[in-house]
């Protein structure tokens, strides 16, 4: 029986914990948009995160959305070859890779990469003091820190999404060429027949809701900090582990809401 | 004016300081004594609204600040300044930029006017010349130094002092005395210090108050404090005077030299 009743208490206080959680995020995305909506943003923050963010994610954003696709191109070329479909193959990367793939993969490097900058740095501001000293300077430190982070990821993902998109299509392609001989006029035959505008927005919304996730649930846990250095290394970790689940469970939820019919 | 009313302040189920009254008027420099982790840091904490008290008043000029909002709070918190016990000074930038963060958030100064505030700033707690070095090129004696030229930045009404002695030399001691001085006499700010040197307290204070065990046990004069009959008081005042005793005689002093 106690272990029953242990068993129920854990569970209790995990989902305790998990409202705690959430009220903390919603808190700070409030907060957030407060200021936004005022255009209370420090632009020179914004531009020096903007750099640090997103240019110096792209080369390894560009790496791995270029292996994705020309492992999906080499699969579906090997077998279009076979099968005589070799018109599709360029239409299904490109549907996929823009409604799906890049967005997912921009976003899970980046959450690597940012989130986990985001939640060690303000987590040791955190955990020595700095953070109340930004306070009794009279320095809000949602408006200081988290807006700069959130608006340059709002505007920076969405351009390395694109990118992405592009760098893979044409490794894709490149794979294409040298496994099955596939010309640029047959690869892209079938593109304007699938892929539409509604797909290129549809991937926009997702990189935005993207990059507010990393940043949100990067402050969450850097302004909760607490248990000094171990603490921010947990922090740390939190911050990529929740983003990159966020970002996995967001990506099928907003596939269903945004493109409900398919190609 | 800075006071507290009938404060409680809780972390989970323990009560750090209870049912705290403490009243310090415009121009008055009050110290705060107490054994380690008694609660000191904590009282300004709340005097500055950073953490939440679980009941009691606050009120800053006469404004009530416990349940306002935080923006609200940021208002009231322009004029106040405070000294954290540990620097916390941001270490992404530099001495200058520490010094100079107020001033560059909250006034339309031109930057040379800011650039001769922060130097006047520096010289004043003994520290021209590190303008350019981090926080992390600084001793520990630097960075409370630093920490102090960043509270009087923009010459604020309320000051709160977390031990900003601590760990400082003797005449790096006095000049920080000097100055706490300085700020009153000639700006009228209202000062609370929280200190471990006995004779820097009665130096700059008008009035001490003791807290033991989550209570002020004794408000007054250091001179009354000292003759005080309880206990606790007493004992406090004893180990102070024997560990200074025992400063004087590494200092090569006699114990009771100045008695
Ligand atoms: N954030 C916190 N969470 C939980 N407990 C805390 C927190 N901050 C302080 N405390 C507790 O409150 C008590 C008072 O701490 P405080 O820092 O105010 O002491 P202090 O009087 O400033 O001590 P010292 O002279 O060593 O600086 C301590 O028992 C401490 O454990
Ligand atoms: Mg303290």
């Amino acid at each position: 029986m106690k272990h029953i009743a242990a068993f129920f208490e854990s569970i209790g206080a995990g989902f305790m914990y998990f409202l705690e959680y959430i009220g903390r995020a919603v808190n700070i995305l409030a907060s957030a948009l407060y200021y936004i909506g005022r255009m209370a943003i420090e632009w020179p923050i914004t531009v020096t995160q903007m750099s640090v963010m997103g240019v110096n994610s792209m080369p390894i954003v560009f790496l791995v959305v270029s292996f994705t696709g020309m492992f999906l191109s080499l699969m579906l070329t090997q077998q279009a070859v076979r099968f005589g479909t070799v018109e599709y193959v360029g239409a299904a990367i490109v549907y996929v890779m823009i409604r799906e793939l890049a967005p997912v993969l921009s976003a899970v490097v980046i959450a690597g990469r940012v989130g986990s900058a985001i939640a060690s740095e303000i987590g040791s501001m955190k955990v020595s003091e700095q953070i109340d000293a930004l306070r009794s300077l009279a320095t809000n430190p949602v408006q200081y820190l988290v807006v700069p982070r959130m608006a340059a990821l709002v505007i920076m993902l969405p351009v390395v999404t694109v990118f992405a998109a592009l760098v893979s299509i044409l490794m894709s392609y490149v794979v294409a060429y040298q496994v099955g001989g596939l010309e640029w006029m047959v690869f892209m035959k079938n593109v304007p027949t699938i892929v539409d505008p509604k797909i290129v927005i549809g991937a926009l919304i997702k990189a935005v809701a993207f990059a507010v996730t990393i940043a949100i649930i990067g402050c969450v846990e850097g302004m909760h900090t607490e248990g000094g250095a171990v603490g921010v290394g947990r922090a740390t970790i939190n911050a990529v582990v929740v983003s990159m689940v966020l970002i996995f469970g967001l990506n099928f939820l907003l596939s269903m809401i945004l493109f409900p019919m398919g190609p | 004016m800075i006071e507290l009313k009938k404060v409680t302040i809780a972390f989970g189920s323990n009560v750090v300081l209870r049912d705290i009254d403490l009243r310090v008027n415009k121009g008055e420099i009050v110290t705060i004594l107490g054994r380690s982790g008694c609660g000191k840091s904590t009282l300004l904490r709340a005097a500055m609204g950073l953490i939440p008290i679980a009941s009691g008043e606050i009120f800053v000029q006469g404004r009530r600040v416990d349940d306002i909002k935080e923006r609200d709070m940021d208002e009231v918190r322009k004029t106040m300044g405070m000294v954290f016990q540990e620097g916390a000074l941001f270490d992404s930038m530099t001495v200058f930029e520490n010094v100079a963060f107020a001033l560059r958030r909250h006034t339309k100064l031109k930057e040379k006017e800011i650039r001769e505030i922060v130097n006047e700033r520096l010289e004043a707690v003994d520290l021209e010349g590190a303008e350019h070095k981090r926080p992390d090129q600084l001793s520990g004696g630097m960075r409370r130094r630093v920490g102090i030229a960043r509270a009087l930045a923009m010459k604020p009404d309320i000051l709160l002092y977390d031990e900003p002695t601590t760990g400082l030399d003797p005449i790096l001691t006095a000049t920080v005395v000097e100055l706490i001085l300085k700020m009153r006499d000639r700006y009228g700010a209202t000062s609370i210090v929280v200190t471990h040197d006995l004779e820097a307290a009665s130096r700059i204070s008008d009035r001490a108050a003791m807290i033991h065990d989550g209570r002020f046990i004794a408000q007054g004069a250091i001179a009354e404090l000292e003759a005080s009959a309880d206990p606790d008081v007493s004992t406090f005042f004893t180990i102070m005077d024997r560990r200074a005793a025992a400063g004087n005689a590494k200092q090569g002093r006699r114990p009771d030299a100045d008695a």
